[in-house]
């Protein structure tokens, strides 16, 4: 095959669906929606083990305050 | 002064396609339309070349510029576009090949003559479209080795490699689907000589 009917082939354009940029648009949005949803998701998942955390810890402490002899 | 307004034409086009890839990386939709009505032609050709049927390739086809789109961050060299494009739409297509399992063997192809490049002309005759039709009746395995060494311009190690294959497989594969393709073409002339002599035989009368 010579390099001009290469050349040819690699540059010719074939006809595709009117409605492939529609999907492709679509399947993008999703994508982000996603990936926005994922990040929500992680967020609110580290946020509440922090407020347990604090809380549970915050608890101990007072327990503690609470049982110190006084002199 | 004298200006060479093609260069300036094609400088001025470079430009552009550099702006919208880098208004396309920030998710602008227009640019991205803009990138997809370009290229959209030539990938489909490139989908068509390696897919089983035209519902393959355009699943290829968006797959491929959904990728495309998602990894065009990680572009470095805007002015190799075309060739990364390219690289991602072959390797999507490779992707979903291998969902059909295509069975690559080694062929010994010893004391065969290649006489593929002895009518290698008649292929460079052919009109696109015909070039294409007739690479898609070359059985998977055949169509994919050739479309990769011969249109592509990979090296039998670049192709063991992508494929997962050993060279001599690749090289023996590549032989035996010139030879293939060359039967093909020749039983595609004779129909079109057949259908010319049967128009010509009809419509012609010389004698009127």
């Amino acid at each position: 095959m010579q390099k001009s009917t290469i050349k040819k082939v690699n540059d010719h354009q074939s006809l595709y669906d009117t409605n492939t940029w529609q999907v492709i648009e679509k399947k993008l949005s999703e994508r982000k929606r996603k990936r926005v949803f994922i990040i929500l998701f992680l967020i609110s998942i580290l946020t509440s083990g922090l407020v347990l955390i604090t809380q549970k810890y915050s608890s101990k402490e007072s327990i503690k305050e609470a049982y110190i002899p006084t002199p | 002064m004298k200006i060479d307004y093609q260069e300036s034409k094609s400088d001025a086009k470079s430009n552009n396609l550099v702006s919208l890839i880098e208004l396309a990386k920030t998710n602008d939709r227009i640019a991205q339309k803009a990138l997809f009505d370009q290229f959209a032609g030539t990938m489909m050709t490139v989908c068509r070349r390696y897919s089983i049927d035209e519902n393959n390739a355009q699943d290829i086809l968006q797959e491929g510029f959904i990728k495309v789109f998602l990894k065009l961050n990680s572009l470095k060299n805007v002015a190799a576009f075309e060739s990364w494009i390219r690289k991602i739409f072959i390797h999507t297509a490779l992707r979903y090949q291998k969902s059909f399992k295509i069975n690559y063997k080694e062929i010994d192809v010893n004391g065969l003559e290649d006489e593929f490049f002895i009518k290698e002309n008649v292929i460079d005759d052919l009109a696109c479209e015909e070039i294409i039709d007739i690479l898609n009746r070359l059985p998977n395995g055949y169509k994919t080795i050739f479309n990769l060494s011969v249109i592509e311009g990979y090296s039998h190690k670049e192709i063991s490699e992508l494929l997962k294959i050993e060279e001599a497989t690749s090289r023996s594969q590549l032989f035996k689907s010139k030879q293939m393709l060359k039967n093909i073409i020749s039983k595609y002339y004779i129909l079109f000589i057949l259908l010319f002599t049967i128009f010509v035989s009809t419509n012609y009368n010389p004698f009127l």
